[in-house]
């Protein structure tokens, strides 16, 4: 079975070369760890994933899709709802499967990378691509993490991201320039992907969704980071420009939006360590808080774009027990300003706190119990709630 | 690869302390004490924050290599400095209270300690679990080679 996916896998992404030496059938460690590569071969490839599985007691999450019974979606909390309802389910999102290449091309490191993860709907599971890139050197091309965030500064919560997190992938083209002194400075374009409200749908019900994506961009998003790696842990500071932009028919709106943004991971001893992240900017109410903010509204006429300046903290302590314990606490918290005008059932602000314990015998296998409580605001005034506990399973396999 | 870096610190960390506090002929060196358990310490820090990386569930995979490397970049640096305090040890053994026979061998030894410690170097910049695993073998058997004949003289 193993060869005969190597096989499959040499068909899609090999070389004459690497079947003739398959056909020898000796493969040795590759060059980086969790690959192998065959002899006479320089080029190592790597299969894998992991199997998670979650049992969730969790309030109900009003939603249209379910997503937000299975994810933190802080715009579907429900909002003064006194039924006291609760609802146990088991998934098994979060399951990846992940394939790579790396192979030295002159002075440089070129590698391929592809990540797939599945997302539950209901009575089925649906794959989708969560990272797919390849990277020659400096330049990076294709869909991962948005270079406005250091994913170092991830924390390793199971039940969602919190309001301050950015847990965005984008299709991007990144050149990353490192200099001998631990900085280095990150340039990419990135796939804008504007988020507008529209002015004129009626909102009646604060537990409905409220957010309409309108996605006619026509400039990429500018970001650039600036990093630091030290003994001390790494810290990037981290700009993005963005042009929001909407037209429907023979009408147009755009605005220039930015945002500034810091995170990163200061070690505390030697593994324990703090993870941060926060973001302030008219351009980034996109990407905090998963959706629930838009980045601009449109007055009524749909003559113009009003930005919505949004603030996003994370904060999260990673402590280890002993090799086999550990445990996080995270908390996060976000706000818009959003402008009149728009419905006020709207969410203006939320936050989370996420502690959990896990347990990981070996460095494959991790079981572990999180708490979350979320809630969200609504711009009238009203607010909301949901506490879930999630027992996870996860199993990474790799070559 | 895990293995080999545990191997790596258990080698090292077994060297700084056989040497520390007895001192070789009662005499207390920089290279006895001081750089062997700055080192180990060092080292044992670098192989825990690279254990534990494998606990980062949302960053990819090239870039945990990322990180791995700048860690094995700066074990193959404790590693060359293990190299240059063998060194020391080979010019120590002019002023030690050793017949001809024993000091020949100490040197031999010393410049075994050297060479292996450049092999775990030169393997920990490569990334290269089996030759690094190889050089640390041969590391570790040249500390217990020094260690069973001269501690404490």
């Amino acid at each position: 079975m193993f060869r005969f996916c190597i096989a499959v896998v040499l068909t899609m992404f090999g070389t004459g070369e690497m079947l003739a030496a398959e056909a020898q059938g000796s493969f040795v460690s590759g060059a980086v760890p969790g690959t192998v590569r065959f002899t006479g071969s320089e080029k190592s490839f790597g299969i894998g994933g992991r199997l998670e599985s979650h049992a969730v007691l969790s309030d109900v999450a009003f939603d249209a899709n379910q997503s937000g019974r299975d994810r933190l979606r802080f715009s579907q909390i429900p909002v003064e709802r006194n039924d006291n309802s609760s609802q146990f389910r088991f998934n098994s999102r979060d399951s990846r499967l992940w394939f790579r290449l790396q192979r030295p091309l002159q002075d440089h490191d070129f590698n391929v990378y592809v990540e797939t993860e599945f997302t539950d709907k209901p009575g089925t599971y649906n794959m989708f691509v969560r990272h797919a890139y390849l990277s020659v050197g400096p330049l990076l091309a294709g869909r991962s993490y948005t270079t406005f965030i250091d994913s170092a500064a991830l924390p390793d919560v199971d039940s969602g991201s919190g309001p301050g997190e950015i847990f965005l992938k984008r299709g991007q083209l990144r050149w990353t320039q490192a200099f001998d002194n631990g900085m280095e400075l990150a340039l990419a374009l990135e796939e804008p992907d504007s988020v507008i409200n529209d002015p004129n749908s009626v909102i009646n019900d604060p537990n409905s969704n409220r957010t309409s994506t309108i996605e006619d961009d026509q400039v990429p998003t500018i970001v650039s980071k600036l990093g630091w790696h030290e003994d001390w842990g790494q810290v990037s500071v981290a700009t993005m420009i963005r042009e929001l932009c909407w037209q429907q028919d023979n009408k147009h709106a755009s605005e220039l939006a930015g945002a500034i943004g810091v995170s990163g991971r200061l070690n505390v001893g030697v593994v324990n360590n703090i993870r941060f992240m926060a973001s302030y900017g008219n351009g980034v109410g996109r990407f905090i808080t998963l959706g629930a903010y838009a980045d601009a509204s449109l007055d009524s006429n749909y003559g113009e774009l009003k930005t919505h300046p949004a603030l996003g903290a994370q904060l999260a302590y990673q402590h280890f027990w002993n090799p086999a314990w550990r445990s996080t606490v995270s908390v996060g918290w976000s706000q818009a300003s959003l402008p009149d005008g728009i419905s006020r059932l709207m969410t203006e602000r939320a936050g989370s706190i996420q502690a959990n314990l896990f347990w990981s015998p070996v460095p494959e296998l991790s079981v572990g119990l999180e708490y979350l409580h979320a809630r969200q605001q609504l711009l009238n005034g009203q607010d909301g709630e949901l506490n879930r506990f999630m027992l996870s399973t996860r199993y990474t396999l790799e070559l | 690869m895990k293995k080999v870096l545990l191997v790596i610190l258990v080698v090292l960390a077994g060297c700084a302390q056989s040497e520390h506090g007895t001192g070789i002929d009662g005499r207390e060196s920089v290279s006895d004490a001081a750089l062997h358990a700055l080192m180990a310490q060092r080292i044992e820090e670098l192989y825990q924050r690279i254990e534990v990386l494998a606990f980062d569930q949302n960053r990819t995979l090239p870039e945990l290599d990322q990180d791995r490397r700048r860690a094995a970049s700066e074990i193959a640096n404790s590693a060359g400095s293990l190299s240059s305090i063998a060194t020391e040890l080979m010019q120590l053994s002019e002023s030690l209270d050793l017949t001809e026979s024993n000091r020949q061998q100490f040197q031999a030894l010393s410049q075994n300690l050297q060479s292996a410690s450049n092999e775990v170097r030169s393997a920990a910049a490569d990334a290269s679990s089996e030759d690094l695993a190889n050089s640390v073998t041969r590391l570790q058997g040249t500390c217990t080679a020094c260690h069973s004949l001269y501690r404490g003289r």
